[in-house]
C-alpha cells in the first residue's frame, strides 16, 4: 500500500499537479493586491472556460500522437468551421442592409450537426489518405493547415457576427444552473464511495490516482458553485464550455483506458508491425483515431464560435501548437505509444494557467511566449530524463 | 596474461547482475563465455567494453598490469578492446563504406569526409580479412551473414587486441556460420584475443581454447576445452544434469489441419516462393529446413497473412474442411481462421518494448474480453499473469516493463501471447534464436504440450539439431522452392543438409 502511494506521489501526473499548484500559488502572491487575484472565483472560472477549446482538441490530439502521427490542421479548421457555421446561421440578405453577409439562416442545432459530420468526414479522409499511401500525417495535415485557413479567409473575408440571441453564443458564454453543479458533485462523491466499497479487500486495493482526480474535480466544482466577489449571480457555477470539456475528457479517458480499441491504439502506436502481426487492424485503428480528433475539432470550433460570438478568419491561429504543447507537457510522446488523456488535460491546464497568470501580472505578450517556451522545454527535458530510468 | 577481471560486482536497481566474477584472457586465445540468458554474460562484456563506465561496478579490470578505468566505449576502444554486439547495429540505408567508418570517420579539416583514405583503408582491411563486400552497396542489400562480417570488420578497424563477439552466428545458417568460425580462428591465429559468447555447444567446442561458465551472475569455473565435455558445461550452466534436450514423442497424426496448394509468391513479377502443396495434421510438428533466404520466413509470413508489401500471393488453402479459399490477406483474417505467427525478430516485429509483460501477453487477444462496457481489463491481466507463471518468466510481477527482460524471457512472453490466442495452427519463426538452454527447454516442452492439446505447429529454425529433434515431419526449402520432405524419424541430418543446398529443379 505505502509503495503504491509513493509511486502515485511520484507519478508523472502527480508532478503535473504539483507544477499546477506551484504556478497557481506564485501567481496568487503576485496578484494579491489586484482587483481580482489569481485564485479568485472570477479568475478560475475564466481560466477553466478559456482552456476548454484547447482542452477538447488536446484529447483528440493525444489519440493521434499516441498513434505516432500529428495533426497541424486543427487551428485552421477551427477558423474554417467557425466561419462556415456562422455563415450558415446568418439570415439571408436583407436588401436594405447590404453590408451584412448573406447567409442561409439555418438553425444552430442543424449547423452543429452538419459541422460535426463535416469534421468526421474530413478527418476520415485524412486518416484514409495516411494509411493508404503511408504519407506522413505531418504533410497531409500541413495541407489541411493551409487549405482550411484559405477557406476561412474566403468565407469570412469580413467578420461574421452571430445573430443576436443565437443559441450557440448563449451557450458559449453561459453557465449551467446551480442544481446541475451540485448534482455533479454528488455524483462524483457517490462514485468515489462506490469505488472504495467495491475495491475493499481486492488485491489491488483502491486506485488512489482515480480517487484523487475525482475528489479534486469535486472540490473545484464546489468552489465554482459558491458565491464570489466580482462574479455575477447568473455566472456562478460551471460554465457550459467547461462542462463540455469535462465530458470530453471523461469519455476519451474511458475510451483509451477501458476499451479494446483503446488498448489497440497504444499497441499500434507502440509497435505498428507487432500490432499488425498480432491481428490488430492497425489501419482501422488509425483512421478511427483521426476521426475522433475530427469530431472533437468540430465541437471545439463551435465552442470557440459561441464564446466569441463572431467568426473571423484569424480564429484559432497557432491553436495547433498550443494543443501539441499541452500534449507534450502532459507526457504524450511524439514517438507514439505513450501518453494519457489525463496527462494532456493537465498539460493544457498548465499552459492556460501560465498564460492567464502572466497576463494578469501584466507581462508583455512577447515575454509571455518566451516564458511558456522555457516551461515547455524544461518539462519535456524532465520527461525524457524520467523515461531513461 | 593480457587481461584480467577481478572480483567484479555490478548491481542494477533491485538486481545483483554480477557478483564475484573473475575472468581472464591470454593473448591470441579464443575464450568462450557461456551461460544461460540472464547469467550476466552481456553485462560483463558491457563492463569490459566501457558501456557500463568505471564507478558503476565494483572490482578491477587489469590489462598488462595496469588497471583500466573506462568512462565510455571510446576509452575501451583506445585501450584496444572492441565489441561486436549480438544485435546488428548497422544503418541499413547507408553504404558499406559509410557503415564501416561510422563513428571513426577519417576526416580532413572542417569535418569533411575523406572518402579516398576511407576507401583505401577499407580495401586494405577487407583484403587482410579475406572478405569481399561491395563498398558502395547499401547494407540493406547484403545477406545477414555478410552484414555480420561487416560488423566484425568494423570492430577490427582500430586493430584491437581484444575482440568480444556476442553470439555472432545466432542469425546465420549453418554453412555461413561454419565459414565465420573458420575466419574467427584465423583472426585469433594472428594474435587477436577473442571473447566468444555463444549458446551453440558445437561451436564453443570447435572454437574455444578455454571455457568460462557463468551462472546467476557468478563465475562457476574456467577450464581448458580439452578437459571438459559438453554435457559437463551444460550441467554447470543450468545446475542440473542434462536430460534429453528434445524428448520428443512422435505424434500420431490426426486429420488435416492445414492444407495449401499451388502457393506462389511473386515479387516484381518474379517468383520468390513456390510450394505446390503443403499439409499439416492435427497435433503434428512440421519443421521447415533450409538455408538463410530459402523462403522459410516468407512461407510462414504468407500463411499468417503478413506477406511483405509489394509481393503478390497466389494459392489456396483450407483448414481441414475441404473448402479451398484464397490465402489470408491480413494477420487479422488469418487469426480468425486459427493461424497465428510468432515472428523471427522479437524487438522489431513482436514486442511492445515500452509496455508491461501483461500487455505484451494479452494484447493479441483483447477482442475476446470485450464486454458491453468496454474491456474487461482485470480478466486480461489475470490470464496474462497465469501465462507468465506457466512459462516461468523471470520477473517480479507482470507490470514489469518487457524491455528489462533477457531474450529468453522475452521469447517466453511471446509464447504466453500465443497460448492466450490459442490458435489451431501456430507458426513459429526461429523461436529459440539467441536464447539460453533453459528457455529453449521451456519452449520445447511447451510445443510438445500444445500438440497434445491438438494444436499443430509449423516452424522454422536455423539450428538443425533442434529442428530434427522436435519435428514429426520436415519440409526442405531451397531458393524459394520446396525441394524435399522427410517423413520418417529419426531424420538423417546429412540428407537434410544435402537437400537444403541442392539447386531446385525448375518446375
Amino acid at each position: 500500500m505505502s509503495s503504491s502511494i509513493r509511486s502515485l506521489l511520484l507519478s508523472r501526473n502527480a508532478m503535473l499537479v504539483y507544477a499546477l499548484v506551484a504556478l497557481a500559488l506564485v501567481f496568487q502572491i503576485l496578484t494579491l493586491d489586484s482587483f481580482s487575484p489569481f485564485l479568485s472565483g472570477r479568475s478560475i472560472s475564466t481560466i477553466l472556460r478559456q482552456v476548454s477549446v484547447v482542452g477538447v482538441i488536446a484529447c483528440g490530439m493525444t489519440l493521434v500522437i499516441v498513434l505516432s502521427h500529428i495533426d497541424l490542421s486543427v487551428g485552421s479548421a477551427v477558423a474554417f468551421m467557425g466561419a462556415l457555421a456562422a455563415w450558415m446561421m446568418s439570415p439571408p440578405a436583407d436588401p436594405e442592409m447590404s453590408h451584412t453577409v448573406s447567409g442561409f439562416g439555418l438553425s444552430p442545432l442543424l449547423v452543429f450537426v452538419l459541422m460535426v459530420i463535416l469534421g468526421l468526414g474530413l478527418w476520415i479522409g485524412k486518416g484514409l489518405l495516411q494509411v493508404k499511401t503511408g504519407m506522413p500525417a505531418f504533410i497531409i495535415t500541413l495541407g489541411g493547415f493551409m487549405a482550411y485557413r484559405g477557406l476561412a479567409l474566403n468565407i469570412a473575408a469580413r467578420e461574421i457576427a452571430l445573430p443576436p440571441e443565437n443559441v450557440m453564443s448563449r451557450l458559449g458564454t453561459g453557465t449551467f444552473p446551480l442544481w446541475f453543479g451540485w448534482s455533479v458533485v454528488t455524483g462524483l462523491l457517490a462514485l468515489a464511495v462506490f469505488r472504495v466499497v467495491r475495491n475493499k479487500g481486492t488485491k489491488g486495493g483502491t486506485a488512489w490516482g482515480g480517487m484523487v482526480a475525482l475528489l479534486l474535480t469535486a472540490g473545484l466544482i464546489v468552489f465554482l458553485q459558491l458565491p464570489h466577489k466580482h462574479v455575477l449571480p447568473q455566472a456562478r457555477g460551471i460554465s457550459i464550455l467547461t462542462g463540455i470539456w469535462g465530458l470530453v475528457v471523461i469519455l476519451t479517458y474511458y475510451v483509451t483506458e477501458h476499451t479494446v480499441w483503446g488498448r489497440h491504439l497504444y499497441a499500434t502506436g507502440g509497435n505498428r508491425e507487432a500490432a499488425y502481426l498480432c491481428g490488430i487492424e492497425v489501419n482501422r485503428v488509425t483512421v478511427v483515431g483521426f476521426t475522433i480528433l475530427g469530431g472533437l475539432t468540430s465541437i471545439a470550433a463551435m465552442m470557440e464560435l459561441g464564446q466569441q460570438g463572431t467568426a473571423v478568419s484569424g480564429a484559432g491561429n497557432l491553436l495547433e501548437l498550443d494543443v501539441i504543447a499541452a500534449c507534450v507537457l502532459g507526457g504524450v510522446s511524439l514517438r507514439g505509444g505513450k501518453g494519457t488523456i489525463l496527462g494532456a488535460t493537465l498539460g493544457a491546464l498548465i499552459m492556460q494557467v501560465l498564460g492567464s497568470g502572466l497576463y494578469q501580472c501584466s507581462v508583455q505578450t512577447g515575454t509571455q511566449m518566451l516564458i511558456k517556451a522555457l516551461v515547455l522545454i524544461v518539462f519535456a527535458a524532465l520527461n525524457h530524463g524520467l523515461r531513461k530510468d | 596474461m593480457l587481461l584480467k577481471l577481478e572480483g567484479i560486482r555490478k548491481c542494477f536497481p533491485g538486481v545483483v547482475a554480477l557478483d564475484q566474477v573473475d575472468f581472464d584472457l591470454r593473448a591470441g586465445e579464443i575464450h568462450a563465455l557461456v551461460g544461460e540468458n540472464g547469467a550476466g554474460k552481456s553485462t560483463l562484456m558491457k563492463l569490459l567494453s566501457g558501456v557500463h563506465p568505471f564507478g558503476s561496478y565494483e572490482g578491477r579490470i587489469v590489462k598488462e598490469g595496469k588497471e583500466l578505468r573506462f568512462r565510455s566505449l571510446k576509452d575501451a576502444g583506445q585501450a584496444g578492446i572492441a565489441i561486436v554486439h549480438q544485435e546488428l547495429a548497422l544503418i541499413q540505408d547507408l553504404s558499406v563504406l559509410d557503415n564501416l567508418f561510422l563513428g571513426a570517420e577519417s576526416s580532413r579539416t572542417l569535418g569533411f569526409l575523406d572518402r579516398n583514405t576511407q576507401r583505401s583503408r577499407a580495401h586494405a582491411l577487407f583484403a587482410e580479412l579475406g572478405i569481399t563486400l561491395p563498398l558502395d552497396g547499401k547494407v540493406r542489400e547484403l545477406s545477414i551473414g555478410k552484414q555480420q562480417r561487416l560488423e566484425i570488420a568494423r570492430a577490427l578497424l582500430g586493430q584491437p587486441q581484444v575482440l568480444i563477439l556476442d553470439e555472432p552466428t545466432s542469425a546465420l545458417p549453418e554453412d555461413e556460420a561454419a565459414q565465420l568460425l573458420e575466419w574467427i580462428r584465423e583472426l585469433a591465429g594472428r594474435g587477436t584475443a577473442c571473447v566468444y559468447i555463444s549458446h551453440r555447444m558445437e561451436e564453443v567446442f570447435s572454437l574455444a581454447d578455454r571455457i568460462t561458465v557463468l551462472r546467476d551472475g557468478r563465475s562457476v569455473w574456467t577450464r581448458d576445452r580439452d578437459q571438459v565435455k559438453p554435457d559437463a558445461v551444460i550441467a554447470a550452466m543450468v545446475d542440473r544434469p542434462p536430460s534429453d534436450l528434445y524428448g520428443h514423442t512422435p505424434c500420431r497424426p490426426g486429420k488435416v489441419a492445414l492444407a495449401v496448394r499451388d502457393l506462389r509468391v511473386l515479387k516484381h513479377g518474379h517468383p520468390i516462393l513456390q510450394v505446390p502443396e503443403l499439409t499439416v495434421h492435427t497435433g503434428e510438428i512440421v519443421g521447415l529446413a533450409g538455408l538463410m533466404g530459402a523462403g522459410r520466413s516468407c512461407l510462414l509470413q504468407v500463411l499468417a497473412g503478413a506477406a511483405t508489401s509489394g509481393s503478390v500471393v497466389q494459392g489456396e488453402w483450407h483448414s481441414g474442411d475441404g473448402q479451398w479459399r484464397s490465402l489470408p490477406s491480413s494477420p487479422a483474417e488469418a487469426g480468425k481462421a486459427g493461424l497465428f505467427l510468432i515472428p523471427e525478430d522479437r524487438k522489431q516485429q513482436a514486442l511492445f518494448l515500452e509496455e508491461s509483460i501483461a500487455s505484451n501477453i494479452g494484447w493479441a487477444s483483447l477482442k475476446r474480453f470485450r464486454t458491453p462496457l468496454g474491456l474487461d481489463g482485470a480478466a486480461v491481466m489475470q490470464e496474462a499473469e497465469t501465462q507468465m507463471k506457466e512459462f516461468r518468466v523471470k520477473a517480479p510481477n507482470a507490470d514489469v516493463n518487457v524491455n528489462t527482460l533477457s531474450g529468453g524471457n522475452q521469447q517466453k512472453v511471446l509464447m504466453g501471447r500465443a497460448a492466450m490466442v490459442a490458435p489451431k495452427i501456430l507458426l513459429l519463426d526461429e523461436p529459440t534464436r539467441g536464447i539460453d538452454v533453459g528457455a529453449k527447454n521451456e519452449i520445447y516442452r511447451r510445443m510438445e504440450a500444445w500438440t497434445l492439446e491438438g494444436w499443430s505447429i509449423l516452424w522454422a529454425s536455423s539450428e538443425l539439431q533442434e529442428l530434427l529433434g522436435l519435428s514429426d515431419r520436415l519440409i526442405v526449402l531451397s531458393q524459394g522452392n520446396a525441394v524435399a520432405s522427410f517423413h520418417q524419424r529419426p531424420f538423417d541430418d546429412q540428407a537434410v543438409m544435402a537437400a537444403s543446398t541442392q539447386e531446385p529443379t525448375p518446375l
